[in-house]
């Protein structure tokens, strides 16, 4: 756990002198103070708009801070010939994957930390309330959206040969899962066979993200999801990660690496 | 004496580049053993198969046949590395790092306390004379200096036995006696050291026993000492025999 | 040698000198002159694609989230689809009468969720176990949250300022909010993008009949705009009755009010034989004819 916890210091010390997040984070409350610095109609209680924006912003810019880093921390890693010194040391392929995992998620957790709590001060100015339980279990929940999206990354990063192409594939992925992954069953109704079968297999097999993006649920004020469901979606989390976190190893595992 | 290293009819292949094309044997059954104590040159020509070993004796590569040991535990296990340094070719380290942050971070990988840690990044600051830049970030860094981190990396553990691939590669000939120096010294302190060269003049001055591998296989293993005396001339001369090359005639 | 800051200096006086010079040349050029506001300029007529989002987004507000996706709408000749649900000045809620309606029936939350066919019923595990993190409850925003709709309904006129649907939506939700000054300020942005419509000419006078009480003015709008629809609706083979009906009503009200109850009468006809609720038309007519043939009546027996 010390080496894990070593890689994982080191991660996270590249991804806040990056400064990625910094930029980010002022575009998103630039944006969300343009956004609610706007006169409609003369009434400037109108919150809801603004939360919308300012979440959106927030999972735009958690996506990019989540997927970008965790996509060149192994390619990066190899290319930089930095592995070769690190991997000479008694540090196994699993130590050195779930370390990379366990920064990009670690220092995620502090961006999301600070987004929402941007968001918290933004919504509660304009609405005069503070629902701090619920911006807190939106905040928990997108955390284990990004731990899963991180290790689809990381596998992504030993399979595919370059950064940006898995960046692209793992993008795109995910905006899919989050538009339509809750959607497919039905189309699958509407297909024809072997058709219908295959995207009911994918439906099946897809990390259902939605479930984490509770966005709908903040801004209209709704209550919040049971405690049992919320355990579900933690349970559920764990077992994605574990399991793109395990293809992972056994991807890198037989990978030669020539000094 | 016991054998730091050890490797038992190693054979490494690489699958064809192309389809169709021949599979390329790097290690052709080397039969390789290093005592402990002992400063050790490895030797070959580009594309004998010195790295390709290099890389199965850390772990990077896994052998087609045969077996390689550090320590009498197998290379496959993680617990063969505790009580090796390694100083690669090409340094290349965490650019965004300073030098002591690296150290830290490496000293934490092999566990040693914090207090000892700073204990031993001062001495090796001092030692390869980076004490001045310390805690500038290594992309800051000349190449001799990034050189110098990469030898204080490969120390931080105290290692019983140092592998250096090329280790005065790209240095001035201060850098490379600063090198040697820190070879001898760690020899006289019961250290075994494991380096390849294409700096024979180097080797011959520094080195207890040296191997020649030419395509994959070893041609011959001795003390420099015996092997000039047999041979009746350098260890240069013995290379380039034993590599096949002939020079040119003059007509 | 010259020194280089001259040498800067001097082509961006040059280039300066040429951008004054070239300025008015390259207007006929340019399609986006900057007219029409920034989105116009930002993204030419594509802007119009995306109206039609955020009207639905509003529509979604409206129902706290509660909204049917594109899959949820069921192919055609699958039965009765799933309606995406736009509310209008036809369809409130709580408190005005039919006749404000010009007859539309009321539109509860259950009206909503029956005709929208059950859309939202959980088919696997999935699918059940994912409502818990999605808005499941329809509810419909009631009060001062109604103004949440707004910003979506504005940047949709934006958008695409030639939708009276937006506007009239808008203006709606406004007056509900007790905005009516701002309403009849939006409604008048979109008679200046749409200078002929009549439906906003007629949402015009509503400002001036029920919120400012200002009855010469809201009759002379209601008549601008039964000359308008007279003018683009009469000759089209599905003309809009709803909206005829609707003009004819409140003529007839305004007329009433006035005590001009043969007039009224007379546009309650034109309205009956437009409107579906004839039935309650035919008996506000009898009414008003009894008004009419009673003693007290002290309107003029000629029609205005």
């Amino acid at each position: 756990m010390n080496i894990v916890i070593a890689i994982a210091s080191v991660v996270a010390k590249e991804m806040y002198r990056r400064k990625d997040f910094y930029v980010l984070f002022v575009l998103t409350a630039l944006i969300t103070l343009l956004a609610g610095s706007v006169n409609f109609f003369g009434d400037a209680k109108i919150a809801m708009y603004v939360k919308e924006i300012c979440l959106l912003l927030i999972w735009v810019s958690s996506l990019v801070i989540a997927v970008g880093p965790a996509a060149r921390q192994i390619p990066a890693e190899r290319e930089n010939r930095t592995i070769f010194p690190l991997l000479a040391k008694p540090v196994t392929r699993a130590q050195m994957i779930l370390g990379k995992f366990v920064g990009c998620w670690v220092v995620a957790g502090f961006a999301l930390l600070v987004l929402y709590l941007f968001f918290g001060v933004v919504s509660g100015l304009r609405e005069q309330a503070w629902p701090v339980a619920h911006f807190f279990l939106a905040a928990l929940l997108h955390w284990l959206l990004l731990g899963i999206v991180i290790a689809m990354t990381l596998l992504g990063s030993v399979v595919l040969s370059a950064p940006s192409v898995n960046w692209t594939v793992t993008l795109i992925v995910v905006i899919g899962i989050l538009f339509v992954g809750e959607h497919l069953n039905k189309v699958a109704g509407r297909l024809h066979e072997p058709g219908g079968s295959m995207v009911r297999t994918v439906y099946y097999l897809i990390p259902h993200l939605e479930w984490f993006d509770i966005r709908d649920l903040l801004i209209y004020n709704k209550p919040l999801p049971p405690l049992l469901a919320l355990g579900g979606a933690t349970v559920y989390a764990a077992i994605y990660m574990a399991f793109f976190l395990y293809a992972s190893w056994l991807v890198f595992r037989r990978k030669p690496l020539s000094a | 004496m016991s054998e730091i290293v050890k490797t038992v009819e190693l054979f490494v292949e690489y699958p064809p580049s192309r389809s169709g094309g021949e599979r390329k044997q790097a290690v052709n059954g080397l039969n390789l053993s290093v005592k402990a104590g002992e400063v050790f040159g490895f030797l070959g020509p580009n594309g004998a198969g010195k790295t390709t070993t290099m890389n199965v004796l850390l772990g990077f590569i896994q052998p087609t046949r045969g077996d390689a040991f550090l320590f009498d535990v197998s290379v496959r296990e993680p617990i063969a590395r505790q009580r090796i340094g390694y100083l690669p070719e090409l340094t290349y380290y965490y650019k965004f790092l300073t030098a002591e942050e690296l150290l830290r971070f490496y000293a934490r990988i092999f566990r040693i306390t914090p207090a000892e840690t700073e204990r031993r990044i001062d001495a090796l600051m001092k030692l390869v004379e980076l004490d001045h830049a310390r805690k500038r970030p290594i992309k800051t860094y000349s190449k001799g200096m990034q050189q110098r981190v990469g030898l204080a990396q490969a120390l931080i553990n105290n290692p019983d036995l140092l592998i250096l691939d090329e280790p005065t590669s790209g240095l001035d000939p201060l850098g490379r006696m600063k090198v040697r120096e820190i070879i001898q010294r760690l020899k006289n302190e019961g250290k075994t050291v494991l380096f390849s060269s294409h700096e024979l003049g180097e080797v011959e001055t520094v080195c207890d026993r040296v191997a020649i591998i030419n395509q994959g296989q070893l041609q011959i293993e001795g003390r420099v000492a015996d092997l000039v005396a047999k041979y009746q001339c350098d260890l240069e001369r013995i290379f380039l025999n034993l590599i096949g090359y002939t020079a040119p005639t003059v007509s | 040698m010259v020194r280089p800051t001259y040498i800067l200096g001097l082509l961006l006086a040059l280039a300066f000198t040429l951008a004054t010079g070239l300025q008015s040349e390259t207007r006929s050029w340019r399609t986006r002159s900057g007219e029409g506001g920034l989105m116009a300029m930002l993204f030419g007529d594509g802007r119009r694609l995306f109206a039609n989002h955020f009207t639905v987004k509003a529509d979604q507000y409206f129902h706290s989230g509660y909204y049917p996706s594109i899959f949820d709408q069921r192919p055609e000749g699958d039965g009765e689809q799933p309606e995406v649900h736009v509310h209008d000045e036809h369809c409130d809620h709580e408190n005005e009468t039919d006749a404000e309606h010009g007859g539309a029936t009321e539109h509860s939350v259950e009206a909503c969720e029956e005709k929208s066919g059950g859309w939202n019923t959980a088919s696997d595990w999935i699918a059940k176990f994912g409502s818990n993190f999605r808005v499941t409850e329809h509810t419909h925003l009631t009060g001062k949250q109604q103004r949440e709709l707004l910003p979506w309904l504005k940047i949709s006129a934006e958008l695409d300022p030639h939708q009276i649907n937006t506007y009239l939506v808008a203006s709606y939700w406004l007056r509900k909010t007790d905005k009516s000054a701002e309403a009849e300020k939006f409604i008048r942005e979109g008679l200046e993008a749409n200078p002929q419509d009549c439906e906003l000419v007629f949402e015009l006078g509503q400002i001036y009949l029920l919120d400012r009480k200002n009855l010469e003015r809201a009759q002379r709008l209601f008549e601008l705009a039964l000359t308008r629809w007279d003018a683009q609706e009469s000759a089209k083979e599905k003309p809009n009755l709803i909206l005829l009906a609707n003009i004819a009503s409140n003529l007839a009200r305004v007329e009433e009010t006035k005590g001009q109850i043969a007039s009224a009468i007379s546009h309650l006809e034109r309205a009956r034989q437009a409107s579906p609720q004839s039935a309650a038309l035919a008996k506000q007519i009898e009414e008003l004819k009894l008004k009419l043939s009673s003693p007290s009546a002290t309107n003029s027996l000629v029609p205005h």
